[in-house]
């Protein structure tokens, strides 16, 4: 296998073979965590062709300090951040959390939890749901939040708590079925 | 002290009580019932982290915007653009890619033992038998690639070396008919469809075997060019429809 320094090398030079192999190798981690920012699947896709050109374009910028994916992540994040901005001018993140709920039926299957956690995020408001995707999901911290939404940490903590709050009462049939995990197996606290 | 509420609670999975909170933990069932709720909602979150997506665009619609952004330059091994998604569709399968070379060096190393006799150029028949044994030679030495795009790309600089030795080769046969010859074409294409027969029955009884895949699909690019060189040398009063 072909390592990843080779591979970034050549991929700066224009080689078609080495950027498809950065992007199948890498796609799958990336647009999973555009999917789950953006929410909605057409606006996802849209912006995840954005993010590969804007991964590759700074590839020149690559110093190897992080793994690939790590930093590529973090092209990810950032950019889709910036196309909901445009789209739905994220910067005014307030909460108007809608009482209604989601019906969720037990089931243990992986599969199936994931599309009611997605299904249930896309209830809460926009900034909500991206504050609570960004630290409980992708393990931001709250300053790092508050620097990427222009928000205070503060806020960034608030907009949590009220999104987890109801994402509790959406999934109460979820979560109350499911053996309580100790603290160390939850995300680390910031 | 009453209830903690739904926010604090939220908070707390992942946070500290302070000593009032803790001591309420301490009694409230309920309360402490909640956050065990939140925890576990926090680890199922946590856990979508690694979650996986299939690719949300194409490789050729990605590929286009690359190029006209000038980060993709189109080379030699880029192949054929056009096509599907995620994994397929834009290139061929490497060993697609490599099936041409692998036709024509297996064949070639056959070919290269016998053309020399048939030709009269000192320099390609001296000491045939020393040359079958350096081949032999060299197909038994270990060689190590460290990608596939390394290999294709050695296989491609002998299929190129091959065919320049081959036109040295042609270039001292005197025995047999010129290259303008229509005949040579039409014999050529003849044991192509042959060949082409013969492989296209080894796909039907194994249709997954990667050999018998590169031999066919190489057989009829085989055709299609000798097609095309047939067509060059007809007269021009004489139009090749068919063959």
């Amino acid at each position: 296998m072909e390592s990843d320094q080779l591979l970034i090398r050549r991929a700066i030079d224009g080689d078609e073979r080495a950027l498809r192999q950065l992007w199948s190798q890498y796609a799958p981690r990336i647009d999973a965590v555009v999917k789950r920012l953006a929410g909605d699947p057409d606006l996802a896709a849209d912006i995840a062709q954005d993010v590969w050109i804007q991964i590759f374009r700074a590839l020149k910028t690559y110093r190897g300090d992080a793994q690939f994916g790590t930093w590529a992540h973090r092209i990810a994040v950032n950019r889709t951040l910036n196309a909901l901005r445009k789209v739905r001018r994220l910067a005014k993140v307030e909460m108007d959390i809608e009482e209604d709920s989601v019906s969720v039926e037990m089931d243990s299957d992986r599969a199936f939890v994931a599309a009611s956690i997605e299904e249930a995020a896309r209830k809460l408001p926009d900034g909500a749901r991206t504050v609570f995707m960004l630290h409980d999901v992708e393990g931001y911290t709250h300053e790092d939040i508050a620097r990427e939404l222009g928000i205070t940490p503060g806020a960034s903590k608030s907009q949590l708590f009220k999104a987890r709050a109801k994402l509790r009462r959406l999934l109460a049939h979820l979560v109350d079925h499911l053996p309580a995990p100790s603290r160390a197996h939850v995300a680390p606290a910031s | 002290m009453s209830h903690l509420h739904p926010e604090r609670l939220a908070a707390l999975a992942d946070g500290e009580p302070t000593a009032a909170e803790a001591a309420h933990l301490s009694s409230c069932s309920s309360c402490a019932h909640e956050i065990a709720a939140h925890r576990r909602l926090l680890m199922l979150a946590w856990q979508e982290r690694e979650a996986l997506s299939a690719p949300l665009a194409s490789w050729s619609t990605l590929a286009e915007s690359l190029r006209s952004e000038g980060i993709l330059r189109d080379t030699a091994l880029s192949g054929s653009r056009g096509g599907g998604g995620h994994g397929g569709g834009v290139r061929s399968p490497w060993w697609l890619q490599a099936a041409a070379a692998v036709v024509l060096l297996v064949g070639g190393f056959g070919i290269g033992r016998l053309a020399p006799a048939a030709m009269g150029g000192a320099t390609a028949t001296a000491e045939p038998q020393s040359e079958t044994t350096r081949l032999a030679s060299n197909a038994d030495t270990t060689v190590t690639f460290r990608s596939t795009a390394e290999a294709i790309s050695v296989l491609q600089r002998a299929e190129r070396d091959y065919r320049m030795a081959m036109m040295y080769l042609a270039g001292q046969d005197t025995v047999t008919p010129t290259a303008d010859d229509p005949d040579i074409y039409r014999a050529r294409l003849a044991a192509l469809d042959e060949m082409a027969g013969v492989a296209l029955s080894a796909v039907h009884q194994a249709p997954q075997d990667p050999l018998m895949n590169r031999y066919y699909l190489s057989t009829l690019g085989a055709r299609d060019a000798t097609l095309r060189q047939l067509g060059e040398r007809l007269p021009e009063n004489v139009q090749l429809v068919g063959f």
